[in-house]
């Protein structure tokens, strides 16, 4: 379920003046790979992932997607029910509230916090929460995932760790995966595509899928494509 | 359970001890006449008297009776209004001014008129607790409702959830810990209103008993009742502070 953005407006209302964020964006984000979203701060990236997930409405363009794609959000916090146990959480998005116990401890299984099912959020780890967050996520079934910097609080480890588990779920569910960071590693680490977003629209759109995974990221390959990543960067200030 | 949690119930007994033997020396120092502070073993004797001829059955019964009346109508009304200007904040600026003018009134001022208006039946003295008890619960319901996180909203729409769902799966359990202290609140105020109500226009219950025994000049019996009010609302209060600690207990904070 290819997803295809076409000539995106939208502009937010700040202190009465008209502040345009997107202007004009093209992007095709190709079934079941990880497109990952860079830019600077204020570039729109937050924005488009808000768009797609239904959260914000835009102002002119057009989006084209399959009729009922399903987009599953995973937020920059973990943003989970506090009065929800880490099962109930997980359930909390399932189809019309409902989830077999099964899956749901399949789900607690996948993202590695067997055992913890019946803690509540305050009882968790930043890292724990996000992976709560994330297998909710999962629980929704969606065709995209749509995750906004999920791994920017976590410490050096954790975030190695979900990285992994990012690509297992994407190598055994084939889900399309949008993913904004800020972080140009994680994304080479990642992404099949890396889109730089400057000024609300797509100034480099970097093709990485000739470079298999799972990479390393501190080989002469992952050099040589950062380096390339940086020089489409250079090019586009 | 440690012993060191169970501390403050055994300091509270330790201070409810020396309190005890306090009025007991002080009665027994006879600085004071035996009708103006009667000593613990009179009042002892006086609550077994009420005991036994079922005064204080009959009374405590009332009481309740009319508390649980008033405090049920007033969390029915307080939880629909309530709810209604916490998800309306126009509403809210329409109704802010006359719930803060109304709240301010003692409800125990209003005795006369409601007795004028309902007679000095049942009607009047329930009354007088709903409207002691609707207030606090009302603005700790409206409180509740609108302080609901916007970010728990936005995962409620992320993924799909209806107006309706994200009511009761985001919004009213968020608020349900300030619904419970409200309702802890306005159970305290239902039982000041009773004896209050009960004293100004009633043949029964535990303020009519107070009452009666201040005619009577039993001042025993006067302190016997009182102390019976305060145990029952200790004991009220106890079992909504166990349901507001579940509730607690398993956390507001997600750590976000």
């Amino acid at each position: 379920m290819a997803i295809e953005l076409r000539d995106l407006h939208k502009s937010f209302l700040v202190s009465g003046r008209t502040r345009p964020v997107l202007r004009g964006l093209n992007l095709t984000l190709r079934e079941g790979e990880i497109t990952a979203v860079v830019g600077r701060s204020g570039c729109g990236k937050t924005t488009l992932l808000r768009i797609l997930a239904g959260l914000e409405p835009w102002d002119a363009g057009e989006i084209a997607a399959p009729a009922g794609v399903r987009m599953g959000m995973v937020f920059q916090e973990a943003r989970l029910m506090p009065w929800l146990n880490v099962r109930a959480n997980i359930a909390f998005s399932g189809r019309n509230g409902r989830m077999a116990p099964e899956r749901v401890q399949e789900l607690i299984t996948r993202v590695g916090l067997s055992g913890y099912g019946g803690a509540y959020p305050a009882q968790l780890s930043g890292g724990m929460r996000q992976r709560v967050s994330l297998a909710r996520a999962l629980a929704y079934e969606p065709d995209w995932l749509l995750m906004d910097e999920p791994f920017s609080a976590l410490d050096y480890f954790t975030r190695a760790d979900m990285q992994k588990e990012l690509l297992e779920i994407q190598r055994a569910e084939r889900r399309g995966i949008l993913l904004v960071t800020h972080n140009l590693d994680e994304a080479l680490f990642l992404a099949d595509q890396v889109v730089l977003l400057q000024d609300g629209r797509v100034a480099q759109a970097c093709d990485l899928r000739m470079w298999q995974k799972p990479r390393d990221p501190v080989s002469r390959e992952a050099a040589a494509w950062k380096r390339k990543l940086l020089d489409c960067m250079e090019e586009t200030r | 359970m440690s012993s060191r949690e169970n501390r403050p119930g055994v300091r509270g007994l330790v201070v409810l001890a020396v309190l005890l033997l306090l009025w007991w020396r002080v009665c027994r120092l006879e600085i004071w006449s035996a009708y103006l502070l009667p000593s613990p073993g009179r009042v002892a004797r006086a609550l077994a008297q009420l005991w036994t001829s079922g005064e204080l059955q009959d009374g405590v019964l009332t009481s309740l009776r009319r508390v649980g009346l008033g405090f049920l109508g007033a969390c029915c009304a307080a939880l629909i209004l309530g709810v209604l200007n916490g998800l309306m904040p126009r509403l809210a600026a329409w109704t802010r001014p006359v719930v803060h003018f109304v709240r301010n009134i003692p409800p125990l001022s209003l005795a006369p008129l409601l007795i004028l208006w309902c007679g000095i039946g049942e009607r009047a003295k329930v009354l007088l607790i709903f409207l002691a008890a609707f207030f606090p619960l009302f603005l700790n319901v409206e409180k509740g409702i609108s302080g609901c996180s916007p970010a728990l909203l936005e995962v409620g729409r992320a993924f799909g959830l209806s107006p309706w769902r994200r009511f009761w799966k985001i919004i009213l359990p968020s608020a349900l810990p300030d619904i419970l202290v409200g309702m802890q609140i306005a159970l305290g105020y239902s039982w000041r209103a009773i004896v209050g109500a009960e004293m100004v226009a009633a043949s029964s219950g535990l303020g009519h008993l107070i009452l009666d025994a201040q005619y009577m000049a039993r001042t025993d019996r006067v302190i016997a009742c009182i102390l019976v009010i305060g145990l029952l609302g200790y004991l009220c209060n106890r079992g909504f502070e166990g349901l507001v600690g579940r509730v607690l207990r398993r956390g507001t904070d997600d750590g976000d």
